[in-house]
């Protein structure tokens, strides 16, 4: 028998590959090569992108601090995308955009880049994903949660999935995101909520007035 | 991101209130690794230092607001991190949707590109850090969004 997160993934795979089908092969994870003192090189379709700033720390994985630049190969035009703390970038065989995923403290920031220019082409994303941040297509943030401290309860964000269509846009995924959701946390949802006992079967919906806390809620009760 | 391992920089403690600070903060890190809201809960208790447990954005209005006047806004990050260095509790916080994020500021010494300052952060879904500069914890362009408070006490 399949298992829920398989059974996940076989969806997500089927869902991608029905929106990339006009789409030249899938993202891909570009694997850099040292190519001289603190720059790393990756090459696809006619552009060579350098990433220089790899991390000292030894820390694993490997983040690059920046920059990232792509040049373009024929004419040697450099261009820079004026982003940082750098841990994976993806881009797909004569596709327009490079993906750069920024992971720090925050969470994970994807930035969709024009490959010919370096600006940026799509809103920027913030979610909380795993590496490889970036599976035959699809995106998958979260859910997560902030557990409140000695309490049973957390404020929960719901999960995100995006599916990347035949011009790399990311595509919210509704019921995907639900389906994650309630198979992670044991509860569905959109958004933030406060969830008492998440992740077990025991996972309940608390009332929304309550997720913000009981600063906001007096802050709300004054200000009517 | 997977496990990430402390750095081994050593900082020089300038006190006993930041020793204490770096002390509580490695007490409780493992526990709250991928929290940043409670891992800075947990650190507050221990030092005594009054913050209600709230997540992440809430937490940074509450500090910032007329409610909180124990709490004193700060206004660079290299201050940051010399109030860290005299034995205060700093927080560097970052209003987001739908999560925030805070990390607790333990020290300014040899600040990253002269001005990111050390601290300790827990980290949603995945791990934070011990001891990292905070350019590890907020991204470049957002630099300009976070601000810094202190416990107007030092511990």
């Amino acid at each position: 028998m399949m298992s829920p997160n398989t059974l996940v993934f076989v969806l997500m795979t089927l869902l991608a590959s029905t929106l990339c089908l006009a789409a030249e092969g899938s993202m891909t994870k570009l694997i850099f090569v040292q190519a001289g003192h603190n720059v790393w090189k990756a090459s696809i379709s006619g552009k060579e992108v350098l990433l220089s700033g790899k991390d000292k720390t030894n820390r694993s994985p490997e983040v690059w601090t920046g920059d990232l630049q792509i040049r373009d190969l024929k004419t040697g035009q450099l261009c820079n995308t004026n982003t940082d703390m750098i841990g994976e970038v993806y881009a797909r065989k004569n596709g327009k955009i490079l993906i750069a995923i920024t992971e720090v403290g925050a969470g994970d920031y994807f930035n969709f880049f024009d490959i010919d220019t370096c600006k940026s082409k799509y809103p920027e994303l913030h979610g909380y994903s795993k590496r490889p941040h970036i599976k035959n297509n699809v995106i998958v943030s979260g859910p997560v949660c902030e557990q409140l401290l000695n309490e049973n309860k957390a404020f929960c964000s719901s999960a995100e999935v995006y599916v990347l269509d035949v011009d790399d846009r990311p595509v919210f995924q509704e019921k995907e995101s639900m389906d994650r959701t309630v198979q992670v946390l044991g509860v569905g949802f959109k958004g933030g909520r406060m969830v008492e006992n998440p992740n077990t079967k025991n996972a309940k919906l608390l009332p929304e007035e309550t997720e913000d806390g009981w600063f906001t809620s007096l802050k709300k009760m004054f200000s009517h | 991101m997977s496990p990430t391992p402390p750095l081994k920089k050593e900082v020089p403690i300038r006190g006993p209130g930041q020793a204490k600070i770096i002390k509580a903060c490695e007490r409780h890190w493992n526990a709250h690794q991928s929290n940043c809201s409670g891992f800075v809960n947990a650190v507050a208790d221990q030092l005594a230092v009054p913050l209600p447990h709230m997540k992440a954005n809430p937490m940074v209005d509450h500090i910032s607001s007329w409610s909180a006047p124990m709490w004193w806004q700060i206004n660079t990050s290299k201050q940051a991190g010399a109030y860290a260095d005299e034995g205060y509790f700093v927080l560097a916080c970052l209003k987001s949707t739908p999560n925030g994020h805070v990390a607790i500021v333990t020290s300014g010494h040899e600040p990253d590109h002269g001005i990111y300052p050390r601290g300790y952060w827990g980290t949603l879904n995945s791990i934070g850090e011990k001891n990292g500069t905070m350019n590890y914890s907020f991204k470049k362009s957002h630099v300009h969004m976070v601000s810094y408070f202190r416990y107007m006490h030092k511990i």
